[in-house]
Formats: C-alpha cells, structure tokens, sequence
C-alpha cells in the first residue's frame, strides 16, 4: 500500500530533483553576479605595504568614511578608548607571541579599521563599529582569522542562518565568562534565547549541567558541525548520544528499530519530569506504539497497579523491567528485548 | 575525610610548585614579563539533609568535610599555564590543567568525576557473588517453591497480595545505589607553520557502581537488580589540519573509539523458582516436554536466568573536513565521514535451563543445538554534508545545504526460528531472523536571506528531507518544510527574532503486513514516522529601553497532527506552548537583579485497543475488531518555571570590598494522565458494550478502574554567596543553599514507616524511585588571592 497523495502529492511532483535543479541555477546566477560585481574577499587590504601588512589576514571592506586612513597604533586609540583597553589586553587577542593574532598585526585597528582619519575627525569618520554592523558584517571581520577547528562550518549553519554573529555571544572588550563570552555560564547565555530548553535543565531528572558537570557545548557546536541540531559530535542523533553512552552503541543482533533512528524519538536531553529523561512516563510512552494485542495494550491504571501482578508495569521501570534490552540485545533471545 | 585532607594538601602543593617556578623564572627573566594569579578557597561545608538524599546529591558529592576551589595561572608574554582543581576528595572532584604557548602549542588534561546517586536506601534480597552473578537464600526460594506455608508470599499478585510483605522484603539488605564516572582526557594541538597544525586527544571513561536494572522470569515474576557496572570507553583523535584565512581549510582526522565492559552478562536467581521447573515429561513434541508451556506467564521457569549486557564494541571513523573561501563573499564547506561499528562478542547461551538444553529438546527444535560463537555484528556508515552560502552584496543571501547519511548494517544475519522465551518455554517461530535497520537518509535544504530592510533580515527557506528505512512500517518518509524567519539586528533598544516552520511528512512504502508481524494493529502507525502535519515557531523580543533596564519576552508553540490515511492508533497529536518574560536591572556600576517566569504546557493523545488476538473462529467475538475496546490517553503537563537573582560584584561606596550572590530557581510540575474511550466506560461500569464480549472485571465488582493521580514535583533551590575581602588579598566567604523537592509519583511506594517498599505486585525490586527530599547547606572559607 502507498500513501501520499492530495496536498503532499503537489510538494513531491516538485521533488528534490527539482529543488537540486532550481538551487544549481540561483546558486550559478548568484555565483557569476556575485564574482564579476564584488570585490574578491581575498583582495589585499587598502593598507601601506609594510611587511607585515602582507601577512595580515584578508579584512573587509573598510568604512567609506575612512577611506584612505593610514594606522596609527595602539597608543593613539586607547588615549579615548581606555576602558576597552583593559579588556582586550586580557584577551588572547593581546598576545603578540601568537602571529596571528590581532595584537601582532594592529592590534585596535586590525579589527576596527586603519584609524588615521577617525582619529583626526571622530564624529565624522566612524571606524567599524560591530554593534552597530549586520551579522554578515561582523562575522565576516572576525571570520578573516577564525575559520580553522570548529569555526569551520559557521558559514550556513543555524545560527549563521538566523543572523546571530559572533558578538552575539562574544566580547572582545568586556566579557563576563570564558572564552570571552557575554554572560558567566553558558546556560545563562544561551537562556536568552533559548529559554525554554535551559528551563528543562531544572527539571526533576536532567543532565548535570546545572551541577557544573557538563555545559551546553558538551554536547553542541554553536558554530555549525556536520550533525543535525548543531550536536558537536558524529554525523547524527545517535552517534552524539553515544559518543558518551557508548554502552548503547551496540550494534546488537537485536536492534530495536526508534533506538536505531535517534535516541530521541523516547528521550528529552535537555529533561524532563519523567524518570530517564523520557518524553512521556512508563507504560504510556511504549503504549504510543505497542498498539497489539494482550498485555502491551492494556489499560495500566490505578485499579491494576493494586490489583493484579501487571502492576509491575506501572510501578518502577514499568515495562523496561522485562524488557530491560530495549536499546538493543546481544542474546540469541533478545528479540523481545528481554534478555 | 584524610583522603580528602591529604589530596587538598596534594593539590596545594602543586599549585605552590607553580608558584614556585612562576617565582623562578620571573627572577630569570623580567619580572613586568610574568604574571601569577591565582585565587584559593578553602573552607568547611556542613549540610542537613531530611528524605532521599541521594536525590538530593544526585550529580553531586556534598559530604560534610573541607572544600576546595583551586585556581592558579602563570602568565608570561608567550605562554599561559593554569591549573583548576575543585571539590578535591569528593566523588564530584574536578581538575583541569592548560598550557598555551600561544599561536604554536595548546596541551590541555582534564579528570572529572561524575556521581549518579540513584537512592541510599534501596534494599535487594539478592546477593553478589561476584561478576554479576547475583543469588537469593536457597532456602528461602525453595520454601516458595514448595508453598510451605500460606504464611508469607513470594511475589503479590492479587489485590489481598498488596497489603503483605513477601518474604524477600524480609531478608533484603540495604545498600547504597550509585555510579560514578570518571573522565580523564588529554588534548594537544601543535601549530607546526603558519598554516598546518596537528589536534591529538584521547579521552578515557570509567564507569563503575551500581544501577536499577530489570531481569525477569515471566509477566507475573518482574525483577529489579542493582546490576554491577564496571567499564570503560577509550577514545583516541588524531587531525591534521591546514588552515589560510583567506582560503579555507582542511582537516583529516581519524576517530576510533573503544568500549569494553567487564561484565557481558548477567545471571540472577529465580524469586519463584529454587529448581527448574519439571512436568516429568520427556521432550516429545514442540508442545510436550518438561517445560510448562505457560510459563513464562504464570512462574513456571528456570531456577536462574541470564540475559546478555552491554557487549564490547569499536567506533572507527575517518574523516575530512574543509572551508574554502570563494569569490563573492562565498563559502563552500562540508564534511565526509566513513564509519565502521564492530562488535563481536562472545555469545551466551540460548537458555540457563538444563531441562531445556538437552539433546531431547534439540532433536525437536534444532536451531537451539546450533549457535554462532559470536556476535559478528558491523555497520558501515557513509555520512556527507555539503554546505553552500553566499552573500554576494547587502541585499541578499543564498544558502544550499546538502546532507547525506548512510547507515548499512552488514551483521550476518542470525537465524532465530527457535527460541526460549525467559528461559522457561522453547518456540518455534519459523523463519526469524534478526532484523537490521538500514537507514539511507537525503537532506536538502536551500534558503534565501533577504538583507535589504533596514537593520532586519528575513529568511525563506525549503527543506527536503527523505529517510528510507528497512525494517519499519514504511520503508521511506519525506519531510518537506517550509520556513520563515524574521531578525532584528543592530538596534540598541529592541530586537526582535521570530521564525516559523510548517512540515508535512509523508510515508511511502506502507507495509501493513510488517506491522501485523509484529502483532500490531493495522490501523496502527508509529508516531517517528507516521504521515504528519508539524507546525511550530518561536517568537523572541528584547527591549533595553536603557543600559540598566532589559525586557525580554519570548514564546515557542508546536503542535504535531498525525492523521496520515488509515492512521487510528498510536499518537494522534502532541503539542506543546512556552511563554517566557523576563526582566533585568544594571541600575549602578556592580550591581544587577532580575528575574524570569516561564509557563509551558506540553500535551498529547494516544490511542489504543484493549484486545486478544484475532481467533478466526467463524462467527466469534473478536475483541480485536471491536471499537469499544478503544480508548484513549491524554497526557497533560503544566510546568512554571521562575528564576531571580541578586548580583552585587566590586560595588561602589560601603560594599565595595564585598560580593553578595542570591539565585532562586524554581521548577513546578504537574502531570495529569486522562484516560477516556468507551473501554474505559467498560471498566468504570463493568459493563459491555459489544454483544458477545463479557464483563471486564471480576465478580462482584462494580468498576475495575480507576484514575490514576497526577504526578506532581515541585523543586527549589536558593543561594546566598557572601564574599568578604578584608585584606586586598585575604577575604572569608560564607554561603548558604537550600534545595527542596516535593514530589508526588503513584509508582514510587513506601512502606508506612516511609522506607521504601520492595515488592509491589508482581515484581520484586530495589525500592528505587521518586521521593522528596529538603536540604540546608552552610559554607565557610577562606579566599586568598595572589
């Protein structure tokens, strides 16, 4: 039997082909216009020609209104920008040993922009401001360094899609935690966008991530990864999940076919109020697909848990005290997972 | 408290050795070129503790004794050294240590324990004899066996049961319940040019103790046991990584990791049972033999069982990863990875049951004669992503993302047309086999940002994700979404972030037969992959009408329909809604307060029928056809989240020596399970409602149902941090937490001296479960910061 018709039949007579197609000629389009119209991110910045100007990464466009500025040094800058000094000296942006780091090229004006003619008329000649910047812009500032590692896969990923930049969560000048980020702990910064799932860390049963013992970037790359949902690790749910739970990772000779999906389809990671992080309490969350016939429809109440031995299904581990395999069984008679 | 002493003393002394050298080498060198920092914490905790304080430590070991926050930094102009210890001698301790030479050389090595504390007070009958093998007094089973007196019980199975104590809840023995997990980890990533560096980690896990682990005889005969656990996970990284600003990179790196558990199975003694039950029969037939062919419902099985734990296994995976910077501000990157999953443990016997295990019983179910020594089990996994973004100019952006995984299950297939079903019964079920699930999955996704409008994007974008899955209902699902998004940026005083997404998944391949293999109605569909209409979005605004006052609002709603053709049973829909408001002051230099209320309401339904299995008999009643075996759960949370805080740091005027910490976090739930259908008014009324179908209950009963509770819990926690610097380096700091859980969960029983009870209806157990707990802890220490 073959279902899909009706309203999705008109979504899927476009199909990925389709899609593919369609893309291919706007990312063409794009790519021709693109490449004879801009300015090659890779052109040499409009800076005088020291020897170490050529090793300085590739940097946007400069303002308009500096056009033509010259540097002129760290001293200049700080003699009205002195409470941004203190933070950025306290950075890993101030170390000069590193070649590559702002500090070994022009320090400030590596990032802001050659600052000769802000210097000489501040009110009129803005240098780079990144507060004031789209997210393209000042990404595309700090992304002429961080590229390696795991900024890798920013370009695309969720968060590069939904205009979030790096000062987003980031402050070169007045960070409040580690790794220069806006707030003390990362849940306290991801809260304020993603409030409701930093809320489940104070569920009943949780990951230990409000005990300190694992944060957020344990399990997710918020600048992109080759996973879904930004998980850090593997290419799918699974592998994320396992990577710490390898006990589950089998393969088994008995798969249970959801566990070989994503782990997911049962559990909450972020918590939950249901033992095991479950998306739903034992017996009723099995129930949602052991729809058969005997015990695993049956109706497991207030009457049977005083009443009868299937109260073992209601109480404790519900139906996992017989089916304790349920992520997989390497017994020859592990098809029903109970061995 | 000497171990913890002595490691506090440990650790001291080495970061005074760092200490020590930083002197040195300033003395060496300059002393404007090196910097030392550092902050020591040490003090006392003591704690009062009513109710389940395991729940209470949980991730934690919060033992009286000395505490211990440790952090020291040498700094120099080309390198930075740190070291980090916290909680030194407790199960939760933590140290870290970093070293960065910068721009050439980062090593980092880290050892974190992590407790799991399950319950202090759960008892087992069962004793360990070592390698997970866990047995009950012999004479106790046999007295149950034989039924020597009408005394005492084994294991409750009626409602007369529920009000007496089986006679292992007698001779149990209280234990603590608990796991720990230590990671250990090195890190070293070495800069050799400009452009190529190396990545090298390994990373090892330990985890050990005990957990709640179900084993069981039969339907009647449910059994939990504080299983052993002791294994370890090794996982090693190695990259190679050439990176240009303003070109791109590339990384190559292989992943392998290795899981090995000591123990591969466990072997627990039968409450029910002190020898393997016997007719007296010999085997003739796959009916007649010396086995009860009923039990495996009713108890009549073996004196012991086995069941296979965790087994053994690997994790290859080589990789490469790269970036390149196109013209026309666009970028190209992507990602290929090859797996290979191994596992190949020894197999365990198909039963512990010697009257089964015969030639007698082989000559009539062959295959159980035959087994494969090992598992042979591999998957093979291909995993692609490709990722195209381009922002050619201020106005528009084009992304294009496609993502491919493979997952091919390349395990020999086992042959299991017999089988015996808890030890206690041989089958035949002709033509079982194990079943892999292959999983090739197709993602595209394209997108267009439109960037013209004045400081806000907005964002259309199509995705296409198609799964075909072998071994399921259907053998393909598409998911084809639509979304929108709208963001604000660059705007001081509002911002603004909403996004929107409708999905419309549709199977393919529908397979009623499989799902009637399985026993399953087919009307049935499972809810990962049931034809579905999935709406959902978030909406985010933040006002900061000033620096000192931020206002934020936010909500996120989602609401899945299943209602594919044919679809009746399984879960029908599955919403959820969450409103977020929070408020935030900076009203003076060091000092901020705010707070947050979250209101989240999370709903499903589901449906079932309560019936046997089709008989076939012409004219018959069969409850499998019949409607008003129907019914239906819906599951209702309401959840109220607040959060406040109260932040006073380096405070201008009278408190400026002094800090002043104060959270208050606060989770309430309440979880309602609504049962409805016209089997439910079966039960309620004993009554029914279908000609040829009988009274659900018992005689002499009126009503054989009843609603269940809802399942509450309520938890909070409070916390006061006073920090005192009376010297520019020396300060003492005082704190204080309270944490409270009420909860209220009707599958958690206690006996009413408040101890937990072990053998509820059916099923004997470790007296793990959810139970209330209020804790008060007071700190001091003493700060000294250098």
């Amino acid at each position: 039997m073959t279902l899909g018709t009706g309203r999705g039949r008109r979504f899927r007579s476009i199909g990925p082909t389709g899609w593919l197609v369609f893309s291919v000629l706007v990312w063409g389009v794009t790519f021709v216009r693109a490449g004879a119209s801009a300015t090659p991110s890779s052109a040499p910045p409009a800076v005088e020609k020291t020897a170490q100007a050529q090793k300085t990464p590739q940097m946007p466009e400069a303002p308009a209104s500096t056009a033509g500025a010259t540097y002129v040094g760290k001293d200049t800058c700080v003699t009205c920008h002195e409470p941004q000094k203190a933070g950025y000296e306290k950075s890993l942006h101030h170390k000069a040993a590193d070649p590559r780091s702002p500090e070994a090229l022009k320090s400030c004006e590596t990032c802001h922009g050659a600052g000769s003619k802000h210097a000489e008329d501040p009110e009129k000649n803005k240098l780079r401001k990144f507060s004031t910047l789209s997210a393209d812009e000042t990404t595309a500032v700090c992304a002429t360094c961080h590229t390696s590692g795991e900024h890798a896969l920013w370009a695309g990923s969720k968060h590069e899609a939904r205009g979030v930049s790096c000062t987003t969560c980031h402050s070169v000048h007045n960070p409040k935690g580690e790794k220069q980020l806006k707030a003390e702990t990362q849940p306290k910064l991801c809260s304020s966008c993603h409030q409701n799932i930093v809320n489940k860390m104070n569920r009943f049963n949780h990951m230990p991530v409000r005990e300190d013992k694992m944060m957020c970037s344990s399990c997710h790359n918020t600048h992109g990864s080759a996973n879904v949902k930004m998980l850090k690790t593997g290419t799918t749910v699974d592998q994320a999940c396992t990577s710490c739970h390898a006990e589950k990772r089998g393969p088994f000779l008995w798969e249970h076919a959801p566990v070989a999906n994503a782990c997911v389809t049962c559990h909450d990671p972020h918590g939950s109020s249901n033992d095991r992080m479950l998306t739903a309490k034992v017996p009723f969350l099995c129930q949602r697909c052991h729809v058969t016939s005997r015990h695993p429809p049956t109706v497991y109440d207030g009457f049977i848990f005083k009443n009868s031995s299937n109260g073992n299904k209601v109480t404790g581990r519900g139906c996992v005290i017989c089916h304790s395999q349920i992520h997989g069984s390497n017994s020859p008679n592990g098809k029903a997972f109970l061995r | 408290m000497r171990n913890r002493l002595m490691l506090s003393t440990a650790a001291l002394l080495f970061a005074f050795s760092g200490v020590a050298t930083a002197q040195q080498t300033t003395a060496a060198t300059t002393a404007a070129s090196t910097t030392m920092t550092g902050t020591l914490d040490l003090g006392y905790r003591g704690s009062s503790v009513t109710g389940d304080k395991a729940r209470w430590e949980r991730y934690r070991d919060l033992r009286d004794g000395l505490t211990s926050r440790i952090d020291v930094g040498k700094e120099t102009e080309k390198m930075a050294l740190r070291f980090r210890a916290a909680n030194i001698g407790y199960h939760d301790q933590q140290y870290t240590a970093d070293l960065n030479q910068f721009g050439k050389l980062k090593v980092t090595a880290m050892w974190n324990s992590i407790p799991l504390n399950y319950a202090y007070n759960s008892m087992t009958p069962w004793k360990d004899q070592g390698n997970n093998v866990w047995t009950l007094d012999p004479t106790t089973r046999l007295a149950v066996q034989n039924k020597t007196t009408g005394a005492f019980i084994g294991i409750g199975s009626t409602a007369a049961d529920f009000t007496k104590a089986s006679i292992y809840r007698n001779i149990a023995t209280a234990f603590p319940m608990k796991v720990r997990r230590d990671v250990m980890s090195v890190g070293v990533k070495y800069r050799f040019t400009d452009v190529i560096s190396m990545n090298v980690a390994f990373t090892s896990t330990k985890k050990s103790g005990n957990q709640p682990y179900g084993a069981s005889f039969a339907f009647n005969n449910g059994n939990e046991l504080p299983v052993a656990v002791d294994n370890r996970t090794n996982d090693l990284t190695a990259a190679l990584e050439w990176s240009k600003a303003s070109t791109g990179m590339l990384r190559i790196a292989w992943d392998g990791s290795w899981f090995n558990n000591q123990y591969t199975s466990l072997t627990w003694d039968n409450p029910l049972r002190a020898t393997d039950f016997n007719t007296g029969k010999v085997a003739t037939s796959a009916t007649s033999g010396p086995w009860d062919n009923s039990g495996y419902s009713n108890g009549n099985g073996p004196a012991f069982g086995r069941l296979a734990l965790a087994p053994d296994n690997s994790l290859s995976t080589v990789s490469a990863m790269g970036l390149y910077k196109m013209p026309g501000h666009s970028t190209l990157n992507g990602q290929l990875a090859l797996t290979t999953m191994k596992q190949n443990d020894t197999l365990i016997p198909w039963t512990t049951n010697a009257l089964i295990a015969t030639p007698a019983v082989y000559a009539i179910f062959p295959n159980l004669g035959t087994l494969r020594p090992t598992a042979e089990a591999e998957v093979k996994g291909v995993n692609a992503m490709v990722n195209y973004a381009t922002r050619p100019n201020k106005y528009f952006g084009f992304d294009m993302r496609y993502r491919y995984n493979d997952h091919k299950n390349v395990s020999e297939e086992f042959d299991a047309s017999n089988n015996v079903r808890f030890d206690s019964v041989p089958e035949a079920v002709p033509g079982t086999e194990t079943e892999h699930f292959n999983i090739r999955r197709n993602t595209f996704e394209t997108g267009a940002t439109f960037t013209g409008l004045r400081n806000a994007s907005v964002k259309l974008a199509y995705i296409f994700d198609d799964v075909k899955r072998e071994g399921r209902a259907y053998s393909n699902m598409s998911d084809y979404t639509f979304r929108g998004s709208i963001d604000t940026y660059g705007n001081q005083y509002v911002m603004l972030r909403g996004v929107y997404e409708h999905t419309k998944r549709i199977g393919d391949g529908l397979s009623l037969e499989r799902i009637e293999e399985g026993g399953g109605q087919n009307a049935l569909r499972f809810y990962d992959e049931a034809d579905m209409d999935r709406d959902k979005g978030t909406a985010i605004v933040t006002f900061t009408p000033t620096q000192k006052v931020a206002l934020g609002f936010s909500m996120a709603a989602g609401k899945d329909q299943y209602k594919g053709e044919g679809h009746v049973f399984g879960l029908l829909d599955n919403n959820n809604s969450s409103y977020n408001g929070m408020l935030d002051f900076y009203l003076v230099d060091g000092l901020s307060f705010g707070g947050n209320y979250g209101y989240e309401k999370f709903s499903s339904l589901q449906k079932s029928r309560n019936a046997n299995p089709f008989s076939g008999v012409a004219g018959a009643y069969e409850s499998w056809n019949d409607p008003n075996r129907d019914w239906n759960l819906d599951n209702d949370e309401t959840v109220k989240n607040i959060g406040l805080y109260l932040d006073v740091i380096k405070m201008n005027g009278a408190l400026k020596n002094t800090d002043i910490r104060f959270s208050f976090d606060y989770s309430d739930s309440d979880n309602a399970f609504i049962h409805s259908g016209p089997r439910i008014q079966e039960l309620s009324t004993n009554t029914f409602l279908t000609a040829g179908d009988t009274k659900p209950c018992a005689t002499g009963l009126t009503s054989c149902f009843e609603a269940l509770p809802h399942v509450t819990n309520t938890w909070q926690q409070a916390k006061v941090d006073i920090k005192h610097m009376f010297q520019p380096k020396i300060g003492i700091g005082l704190g204080y937490w309270y944490e409270k859980l009420a909860i209220s969960d009707y599958a958690t029983l206690d006996l009413p001296d408040g101890t937990p009870r072990i053998d509820p209806l059916g099923a004997i157990q470790t007296g793990y479960g959810n139970r209330p707990y209020k804790g008060q802890t007071g700190m001091v220490r003493l700060i000294v910061i250098f």
